[in-house]
């Protein structure tokens, strides 16, 4: 984003209204359609449809349960999605990262290889991996465990955080490390105290890519899940199949909230390393 | 589906890297021990990717003798081919649009000032890093029978009963588009920020109009970033499974509903094992001849 951001030399004389008009119009229809889920969580009838009626909290009140003493659906699945978030995110980007020192500097054969084969899981198709995951778990007993989910999601989070911090390995000036080990430290050190802290917005930016990868993954929870571990994609995608409660209009404000956040943050990592 | 979003950021984040010139020669042995490093994950991959995948093969062609029935059933099955076809119909539809529609939106951003390049761009980061199940119930919002759209134009009087918008191709195409439009648009910006316009001018002060200095210029030095966006956008389209299954109304609209069809409702596992091959084959197959041109950590990285 930082060069996305920055300012770019301009050719003003091949400009055409045209192209800023197409750009409002697709800018409109990226954005507007997170929109029309507002009014409906607010809607006081069960009923998914325009205009809404009157004004109630109900479905935030179903969504928290807040009222209901057998509590909320959503927020054990929240929860463990959470945390089948975090675990993905610092798993891969351990091996995501340590995978990045080699790709972005090593020099050996059959690199270009191993590379291709470390980046596969990025482009093929996911329900394909959601199906082999599925066989693989049926004789090792992972199906219903949080721990098999974790690792299938870790299968896509590992290629991006390696991408990501071998980008920033790119730019990093390789002889602040030789100082380091000229002067006696050694090869963990180095890297513990030179490597990692400058190459940290590169490392936190692929843990929070993780994060998210696994905190919006449906097709390997909906192979693995069973009935005991359902994250909230599961049960999401469960309501959207089944019913139309505007509670899932909740849901979806609470979601989209969560993504303004999460560009705001990374928009300011993304300053600091200005 | 997550790959999706994480793909296009992943392209915005390393396609913001400057590249520097590469410091002098290390010591040999210094980069070669490092390569151990890259163990871990490539073991890791191995036991929960490749060997899932040779799962899946197994399960298709052993059923529990060798087979090639699956294979066969996936090919001449009336009901499966038309889903194969409807698949490849519906990537191909949604790539072109994302495309047409992408490119010159990446045109504009590359070339506004920062500002209003900064506010484009939210409006299509946001929408990428949000949860791709509450986007697609955005659009069963928008186009139910008692949807936006329908009132919208209901309240203006062009309709007097709701039109069926719902559960039909044009339903999925729009979903789908709004999903991989991202995919367009950030790494053909990524591309035409690298590009010094004054080539363009040059071509227009030599005579050349703004159209001719466009399409000989400025157009071709834009391909590396156009040809990652097709890729990308076509395969993400190819195995693609919520939106086209939430919106177009049926598990069978395209081959990754069908596959999750097979294993979990039908149970004909054996059939969900041959559809997946295919479908891996025809990514792969278009996968390799990208990789074979310009490399798979350029398709990550946006084309450059």
């Amino acid at each position: 984003m930082t060069a996305a951001l920055a300012p770019s030399r301009r050719v003003v004389n091949f400009r055409h209204p045209a192209v800023a008009l197409v750009t409002a119009l697709v800018v409109f229809y990226l954005v507007f359609p997170l929109l029309v889920t507002i009014p409906i969580s607010f809607n006081s009838v069960r009923r998914v449809g325009f205009p809404p009626k009157g004004f109630s909290l109900q479905w935030y009140d179903e969504f928290f349960g807040i009222s209901d003493p057998a509590g909320s659906r959503w927020l054990p699945a929240a929860f463990l999605s959470i945390q089948i978030a975090v675990a993905t995110s610092v798993l891969s980007t351990v091996l995501g990262g340590l995978a990045a020192i080699p790709v972005a500097r090593a020099q050996f054969r059959g690199k270009n290889v191993i590379q291709t084969l470390l980046l596969l899981p990025l482009v093929l198709p996911v329900i394909v991996l959601a199906v082999g995951i599925f066989l693989l778990y049926i004789p090792l007993g992972l199906l219903g465990s949080p721990m098999g989910i974790v690792f299938g999601h870790s299968v896509l989070a590992i290629p991006y955080v390696t991408l990501i911090v071998a980008a920033t390995l790119k730019n990093f000036d390789e002889r602040l490390e030789w100082a380091a080990l000229s002067l006696g430290a050694s090869r963990a050190r180095t890297l513990w105290s030179v490597t990692i802290p400058i190459v940290r917005p590169g490392i936190m930016a692929g843990a929070l890519f993780a994060f998210l990868t696994s905190f919006d993954e449906l097709l390997i929870a909906l192979f693995v899940s069973g009935t005991r571990a359902v994250t909230l994609p599961r049960l999401l995608w469960d309501f959207l199949r089944t019913e139309a409660s505007p509670v899932i209009a909740v849901v979806s404000v609470l979601l989209t909230l969560f993504s303004v956040i999460v560009v705001g943050l990374i928009a300011l990592v993304q300053r600091d390393r200005k | 589906m997550t790959t999706i979003e994480s793909t296009a950021a992943t392209t915005t984040l390393v396609a913001a890297t400057v590249e520097r010139p590469p410091p002098r020669k290390p010591k040999r042995a210094y980069r070669r021990d490092s390569r151990l490093l890259i163990l871990p994950a490539l073991l890791f991959q191995i036991a929960f990717f490749f060997v899932p995948l040779y799962y899946v093969a197994k399960q298709s062609l052993f059923d529990p003798g060798f087979t090639t029935e699956h294979y066969r059933e996936v090919f001449t099955n009336p009901l499966y081919r038309k889903v194969l076809f409807q698949t490849l119909r519906l990537a191909v539809m949604v790539t072109t649009i994302s495309v047409l529609l992408g490119y010159p939106v990446a045109y504009f951003i590359a070339r506004a000032r920062p500002l209003v390049a900064g506010i484009a761009l939210l409006g299509v980061l946001v929408p990428l890093w949000t949860s791709l199940l509450a986007r697609t119930y955005s659009f069963q919002v928008l186009y139910g029978r008692e949807g936006f759209a329908n009132d919208i134009l209901m309240r203006l009087g062009l309709i007097d009963e709701p039109l069926p918008l719902m559960f039909n191709t044009f339903t999925a195409v729009s979903g789908m588009t709004h999903a991989l439009l991202p995919f367009v648009i950030l790494p053909c910006v990524a591309v035409m920020r690298g590009i010094d316009p004054s080539l363009a001018n040059a071509a227009k002060s030599l005579g050349a109009s703004p159209w001719k200095a466009f399409r000989h210029v400025y157009f071709p030095l834009t391909k590396p970033g156009l040809v990652t966006s097709v890729i990308l956008t076509f395969i993400l389209a190819l195995g693609f499974f919520v939106t086209p299954v939430i919106l177009g109304g049926v598990s069978e609209f395209t081959i990754a509903g069908l596959i999750q069809l097979q294993m979990q409702k039908t149970l004909n596992w054996g059939l969900g094992g041959a559809l997946s091959i295919t479908l891996l084959a025809f990514t792969a197959v278009i996968v390799y001849l990208y990789q074979r041109r310009y490399g798979l950590d350029k398709l990550l990285a946006g084309g450059r």
